[in-house]
């Protein structure tokens, strides 16, 4: 049997598409995502572009707690690729170890960017402030809120893998919620350079 | 441990933990290559370049390998592309605008808008 044949016998995968329910409606929330993020950026360029000052994000954010959080992030990414590793292997305890160094760096990335907007808020420095603190509040906090909800997902499955771990869905929610996360750390991997660097 | 070329069961993509440390090595070492590039202080062109093009080279590394879209399936590959048609109108409208606009005060930008209109 062809390994094409393979994957058209199991029963959630879609015969006229080759892939899972899940990963195909995950890869369109995904496209919905980009849509979402692209204005934010379409949004920041326009500004950029149409004010006459713009300061450098060297001057006004910190960026070496902010290439800390990039690299807290990536690490995340690859843990939780090891979680879905894990999972395809059936190793559960190893599973639960990646899964939750995923959302504990998920958190310190949270309690690192939290400290940050802590010291924007000490000295002053608000949405209202300037157009470029209101872009980088804008930006940096709805990227913040998909922090969060990837948080709330795996969590969940950290959770389901002790009573649906032999579900024959589980591996491919591990898999869509894997995806998931790797687009946060995309979105980030783009605002870090726009806001910090330039 | 699988190869990158081929399918788990279940239609999952088949992991290769071997060539994750790897990706993850090249993340880290861009990341630290944007910061440093940007200590030289290049001119705003050049300096735009550079930040653009290591973050392309980052987030195809994590699409390509974390996410498996170097094996993905057709269906997938043809949702993308027609993210990527829509994407491009959605910054190349409001860019030509900026630029068909940028020296003028934004009072007269409007005004030649709405002119434009009647």
């Amino acid at each position: 049997m062809s390994s094409e044949a393979a994957v058209m016998d199991v029963p959630h995968v879609g015969a006229s598409t080759g892939v899972t329910n899940a990963k195909l409606g995950i890869w369109l929330f995904l496209a919905s995502e980009v849509m979402l993020f692209s204005t934010l950026f379409t949004t920041y360029i326009v500004l950029r572009l149409g004010s006459s000052s713009w300061p450098r994000g060297w001057n006004v954010l910190n960026v070496p707690l902010g290439t800390v959080n990039t690299l807290v992030l990536i690490t995340s990414s690859v843990t939780v690729v090891m979680a879905y590793a894990k999972a395809i292997e059936r190793k559960r305890g190893q599973f639960r170890l990646f899964m939750s160094l995923t959302i504990a760096l998920g958190v310190l990335f949270l309690i690192l960017k939290g400290f940050e907007w802590g010291q924007h808020f000490h000295n002053g420095e608000f949405p209202s402030t300037s157009i470029f603190l209101a872009a980088y509040f804008t930006m940096t906090g709805l990227h913040a809120l998909h922090v969060i909800g990837g948080l709330i997902t795996n969590s969940i499955l950290l959770w389901l893998s002790e009573t649906q771990w032999d579900h024959p869905l589980f591996i491919g929610r591990v898999e869509a919620a894997g995806l998931y996360w790797h687009f946060v750390d995309i979105v980030w991997i783009f605002l870090f350079p726009a806001l910090y660097l330039l | 441990m699988t190869t990158q070329t081929s399918h788990a069961a279940g239609g999952h993509a088949a992991p290769n933990v071997k060539l994750y440390m790897i990706i993850f090595g090249a993340l880290a070492f861009l990341t630290l290559l944007t910061v440093l590039v940007s200590y030289i202080h290049l001119p705003p062109g050049p300096a735009v370049a550079a930040a653009l093009g290591i973050a392309v080279v980052k987030s195809s590394l994590v699409v390509l390998f974390f996410m498996h879209l170097i094996n993905e399936r057709p269906i997938i590959y043809g949702l993308l592309a027609l993210v990527a048609f829509f994407v491009l109108f959605l910054y190349l409208l409001p860019m030509t605008d900026t630029i068909a606009t940028s020296g003028r005060r934004p009072a007269q930008a409007v005004t030649t808008a709405v002119e434009a209109t009647r």
